[in-house]
This record gives structure tokens, C-alpha cells and sequence, in this order.
């Protein structure tokens, strides 16, 4: 425990510098601004800020994404509880009591609850997580190729499981995903493989325009679909920090959901395939179940303002332990971290606390710092956000279209790299209205090369024999966890039409 | 009702690319080797087999689901971005976003003198100060200037 102290204080010491902190301060504002603007999210907020952090050295462009993403979830508070629009899925529990209790004439008050149990619920995932992650690393560390390639493959699956109705359609994004991330060299044997002669996937499709296109770009097709509807009109209330402020017996009334939610939150962030999502759904049905509440939930609860809030951002907290510890994303946008960890050299995984304690303690103490800025910011921009999520649609999508253009070039500096942004958001948008599930194809395609190099390692120790997923007693649990979760979906599918053709 | 909707267009596509993928993967990159073990072509060649029973699972039940329902507004967004892609082959990337951006304030949105100018100076600020000034991305100058230029 002491030695893990000593290391977060040397995170401490690498956060702390002027760029990491300034890094940590552009990162939360950008998240807080793109999370509470409704329509774009978390995952297509990362998407598109990712080229902007070309700039920084690695330590410090991921401090600025992890801010990115952490404050989203601050941000996403905003719209739903001013406009009943959540601005990120993980705030869509916040708007049921958030938005009530603004029509009382309490906005302030419901956004100073939300930033506050946003703020515990973080520090006590990220405290969690400091004790946590070097765990997992160190369990991980005991992982030999046929554990490693198992745990991916549960981790790819738990995705497409919990996202979308269709399992079949979440197996054949994944499918799609790791297809597309086997074209370019093959890392083992240095082969070219599914190039098709084009000079420009010799490299492969790189990670950042095809992200840009299947998340940032298909987000602009659906807002121009709902171009023409009626915005709907934030709370007209004058908001001063000074009104919003809780009081006394206020702070007791959420004490004990925030605490509950944090830590069922953390826990449920260190799931693969369950994120600040499924946190703040849980957070809020326990709330319902267990806790107790002055007003009735969904009429305007403070409780069930603090139980999704803390909840969620607990659970974004928390999925940066099996992301780190060991290079598995828990949702889409932790997988745009990797993508971008992977673009700058970084290997997450059970070895880069030992190799690289500095970069891994450095952003492990950075969240702490942009929760306290992401707080701060949240704050002071309460009297202004009203305005800021009034940005009309008609605005935001040329402008998202320049970015996404500009950023996919920034990328590859050639216009291929749009190219396949366009395609990727033509076949994003396609995807979507067919119900195709998009983060399982973005975890695979970022989850893919790993895979592929621990199942080819696997099957040489083996010499060609799949046994060896079943005869090591970690393999074997993990890939009868693999098979559950592929089957349960398919088994309660074929029940319940069994079911309707009785009745 | 059996009918070919963007469902079976979308599952047939699955099906036609794992083909390609199981034809290159097996015929090209080859599976397994004696005695160097897997070849580049084994794990492509799994993941598109399993692609492809899920793609033809997907088509046969496709013919049985409602086709998606799809707006024009969608679709004029794309045409936009095509004559914008070819624009930047043509002018330069720069220049084609900034006329693509107040044309579509101008034409589609039919926005206000003050807001096309108030957002036409944000976007220049942000794509200008982050991505030329700060970042310095030699953005495509297209063909016109390379004419001028030789």
C-alpha cells in the first residue's frame, strides 16, 4: 500500500507540471462544452479532439483525452436537466429528476447537485482505482497468450452483448471491426495482407478518421434528420452560483445515495463492456429500490440527481482500471483512449505499470486534478450554460463537418484519410439506422491486433491445437464466460419465440 | 412479407466482403504452415467465417424485418460532402470549407447575417489557430494551385 501511495505521488509529480495541468484544464473545459452541447457525447467528443492532442507528448495528450472524457460526464448533466435532453447517454437517468426540479425554479440547485456528486462519485472511483489497477496488473501479469487472447475475446463480446437487441448484429460489427484492422502488414510475420495492390492501406485504415467518420460524422447525419424539429427551450431561469448552493440537510439527503453509487458505479466501471452507461442506470434503480427520498424519484429528487451522477462518473473513473491494468476497454469511448494510447507508441496492458509507471501514475493522478478542475469549471459556468446548449443544430453541423474533415486530414496529411472518414460516416449512419451496434466495431478493431498475435503465439506453444484455451484453468473460466455471453442472448431469443408461438 | 430492404443490402455486403476475405486468406496468405505454425491468413480467415454465417443468417432474416426508415435531409448532407471532397481535390481543402460553411448557413439554414458571421469567425478561428497555425497540417492546396504554381 505504501509503495502504491509513493507511486501515485509521483504520479502527482508528473501531473502537476504546467503543461499537464493546462493540458488537464483545455481537456475538462472541451469536455464539459462538447458533453453538454446535446447530440454530439462523450464518444464523439473524444473522436473529434483527438487530433488536437498531436501536439503534446504522450503523457500529456492523454492526460488532455482523459480529462476530455471524464468531464463529458459533467457536461452531459446540463442538457438534461436544462432542456431535458441528455448530452451524453450516461446522463439520461439525471434528466428524470434533474429536469422536474428545474421546472420547480431549482436549475441551480439541481446542477450544483449533479457537479458536486459528479465530484465524489469521481474521487472515490479514482481512489478505487488506485489500489485496484495495479491489482489487475498484477494479475494480468500471470495471463500467458491463450489468457490474454481469451480475456479479449470477452471483453469484445460483453460489448456487442450489452449494446443493441440484435447479438447477431453486435457479432458482425465486431467481425466487421477486426476485419477491417487486419488489412496493412501483419505484425508477426511483416507480410503485406489485404492491401489490394492501393499504396495508401499499406498501413492499414488508420484509427482516427475511420473514428471521426463512424462516430463524428454519422452523428451529423442524424442531426440533420432532426434539423427541422422544434429545439426544445432551456429553463429561462436566472442562475447565480449563490442560489444553487446546498444546504445542510440538503448534503445529508445525498450522502448516502452518492456513497452507494460510487462505489456500485466503480465496480460496475471495471466491467468490460459495462460503462458510466450502465452505472448510472444501476446507481439510479438501487436509489429506487434501497434508498429513501423526500420527494418521489422523477418528480425531482435531489437523490436521484446525486445517485445517476455520481454513479456514472464513478464508473468512468473505474474504466480506466482493465483499460490500463490491462489494455481492455469497457465502452467505445475508453476504446478511442486506446486507439489513441496505441497511436503514441503506449502498449496498455498488465507490463506499463512496471514499464511505464510514470505515464500510467502520471494520468491516474491527473484525474484527480481534472475532477477538481472539471468541478471548478462546472461551477463557474452555470449563469453561461444556458446559452452555450441553445447553439442552434444549423450551426453545429457544417461546423462538426470542418472539424471532422480538418481533423481526419491533420491525421494522415493526405486526402485519403478523408476519403475513408466520409465512407467510414456514410457507413456509420448506415449502420445506425440499421440497428448495427458501432462501439463493438471500434473495440475490435483497436482490440484486433493484440488478439490476433496471442491466439498465433497460443496456437505455436500448442503447435496448432485449440486445447490450450481449455486446458488452462483461467482460459478455460474465461472462455466459458466467452460462450455464456454469446449464447445467453441467442438462448433467450429462441425461448421467448417459443413462448409467443405457444400463446 | 419477403421483400430486399437496406437490412439485406447491409447483411449481403457482410457476406460478399467475408467471402473476399476467406478467398485472400486462405488462397493467398495462406492458414498454417508446418514449420513456421499459424500464417497471416488464420485469423482473417476465422473472423470472416464467422462473418459470413452471421451475414447469411442476417440476409434470411432481413427479408423479414422492416426496412429502416431514412430521411432526405440525411442523404443531401452526403451529396454536400462529396461536391465538398471533390472541392478540396480541386481549390484546396480550406478554402472549399469555408464556402461550404456560409453557403450552407446561406442556403440551407438561412441563418442571419450575424450568426454566419459570428460562426463563419469561430470555425476559421478554431480550424486557422488549431490545425494550421498551431499544428501546422499542410492542408491539400488542390489542382488549381498546383496549375497556378507550374
Amino acid at each position: 500500500m505504501l509503495e502504491t501511495l509513493q507511486m501515485l505521488f509521483m504520479g502527482f509529480s508528473v501531473a502537476t507540471s504546467i503543461e499537464n495541468i493546462l493540458a488537464a484544464a483545455l481537456g475538462a473545459i472541451l469536455g464539459i462544452l462538447v458533453g453538454a452541447m446535446p447530440g454530439i457525447g462523450s464518444l464523439a467528443g473524444c473522436a473529434l479532439l483527438l487530433p488536437i492532442t498531436f501536439k503534446f507528448n504522450p503523457v500529456t495528450a492523454i492526460i488532455m483525452l482523459g480529462a476530455i472524457y471524464y468531464s463529458n460526464m459533467f457536461g452531459g448533466a446540463y442538457s438534461a436537466i436544462l432542456i431535458n435532453v441528455p448530452g451524453d447517454s450516461p446522463a439520461i437517468m439525471t434528466a428524470l429528476d434533474g429536469y422536474p426540479l428545474a421546472r420547480k425554479g431549482k436549475a441551480g440547485k439541481a446542477l450544483m447537485t449533479a457537479n458536486f456528486s459528479s465530484f465524489v462519485g469521481g474521487i472515490i472511483g479514482m481512489i478505487i482505482l488506485v489500489f485496484m489497477g495495479p491489482a489487475l496488473a498484477t494479475l494480468g501479469l500471470k495471463f500467458g497468450p491463450s489468457e490474454m487472447a481469451a480475456l479479449m475475446l470477452v471483453a469484445m463480446t460483453s460489448i456487442s452483448w450489452l449494446v443493441g437487441e440484435n447479438p447477431l448484429k453486435g457479432i458482425a460489427a465486431t467481425c466487421l471491426g477486426m476485419m477491417i484492422a487486419t488489412m496493412g502488414v501483419d505484425k508477426i510475420s511483416g507480410n503485406m495482407r489485404y492491401d489490394f495492390g492501393n499504396i495508401y492501406l499499406l498501413g492499414g485504415i488508420s484509427f482516427i478518421p475511420l473514428v471521426i467518420g463512424f462516430i463524428g460524422l454519422a452523428q451529423v447525419f442524424e442531426l440533420a434528420e432532426t434539423r427541422n424539429e422544434k429545439a426544445p427551450m432551456p429553463i429561462e431561469e436566472k442562475m447565480d452560483i449563490r442560489s444553487g448552493l446546498l444546504t445542510r440537510k440538503e448534503f445529508g439527503r445525498i450522502f448516502r445515495p452518492i456513497l452507494r453509487s460510487s462505489l456500485l458505479g466503480t465496480f460496475v466501471g471495471f466491467l468490460p463492456g459495462a460503462g458510466a452507461t450502465t452505472g448510472s442506470f444501476l446507481g439510479y434503480a438501487m436509489q429506487k429500490k434501497f434508498g429513501k427520498s423526500e420527494e418521489e424519484l422523477g418528480t425531482g429528487a435531489i437523490e436521484g440527481i446525486a445517485a445517476s451522477e455520481a454513479a456514472n462518473n464513478a464508473a468512468a473513473a473505474g474504466a480506466f482500471g482493465p483499460l490500463l491494468s490491462l489494455g481492455i476497454p469497457g465502452s467505445g469511448t475508453t476504446a478511442v483512449l486506446l486507439g489513441g494510447l496505441m497511436m503514441w507508441g503506449l502498449n496498455p496492458g498488465p507490463m506499463l505499470f512496471a514499464s511505464e509507471p510514470e505515464f500510467a501514475w502520471g494520468l491516474i493522478a491527473s484525474l484527480f486534478i481534472s475532477n477538481l478542475i472539471a468541478l471548478f469549471i462546472a461551477m463557474v459556468s452555470i449563469p453561461w450554460m444556458a446559452k452555450i446548449i441553445r447553439i442552434p443544430v444549423g450551426v453545429m453541423i457544417p461546423a462538426i463537418i470542418a472539424i471532422c474533415f480538418v481533423g481526419a486530414y491533420a491525421t494522415t496529411n493526405s486526402m485519403f484519410g478523408v476519403v475513408i472518414m466520409v465512407l467510414g460516416g456514410i457507413i456509420g449512419y448506415l449502420f445506425q439506422k440499421n440497428d448495427y451496434p458501432v462501439a463493438p466495431l471500434l473495440l475490435a478493431y483497436v482490440l484486433s491486433s493484440n488478439l490476433e498475435i496471442n491466439v498465433r503465439r497460443a496456437l505455436v506453444i500448442s503447435e496448432g491445437s485449440l486445447s490450450i484455451f481449455f486446458t488452462k484453468p483461467i482460459s478455460l473460466v474465461l472462455m466459458l464466460v466467452f460462450f455464456i455471453i454469446v449464447l445467453t442472448p441467442m438462448v433467450r431469443g429462441a425461448l421467448s419465440k417459443m413462448r409467443t408461438k405457444q400463446i | 412479407m419477403r421483400k430486399v430492404n437496406s437490412r439485406t443490402m447491409i447483411a449481403l455486403c457482410m457476406v460478399i466482403l467475408s467471402l473476399i476475405w476467406l478467398y485472400l486468406g486462405i488462397f493467398q496468405y495462406g492458414i498454417w504452415d508446418d514449420r513456421h505454425g499459424p500464417m497471416p491468413g488464420l485469423f482473417p480467415t476465422g473472423i470472416a467465417s464467422v462473418l459470413l454465417i452471421v451475414g447469411i443468417i442476417g440476409t434470411v432474416r432481413s427479408l423479414n424485418e422492416k426496412s429502416a426508415v431514412y430521411k432526405r435531409a440525411a442523404f443531401e448532407v452526403m451529396i454536400s460532402l462529396v461536391l465538398l471532397l471533390i472541392a478540396s481535390f480541386t481549390i484546396g481543402m480550406l478554402p472549399s470549407l469555408l464556402i461550404y460553411f456560409v453557403l450552407w448557413q446561406i442556403v440551407i439554414e438561412k441563418s442571419s447575417k450575424r450568426t454566419i458571421i459570428l460562426s463563419t469567425l469561430v470555425v476559421s478561428a478554431i480550424v486557422l489557430g488549431v490545425f494550421v497555425f498551431w499544428l501546422k497540417v499542410p492542408f491539400e492546396k488542390g489542382i488549381l494551385y498546383e496549375l497556378i504554381l507550374y
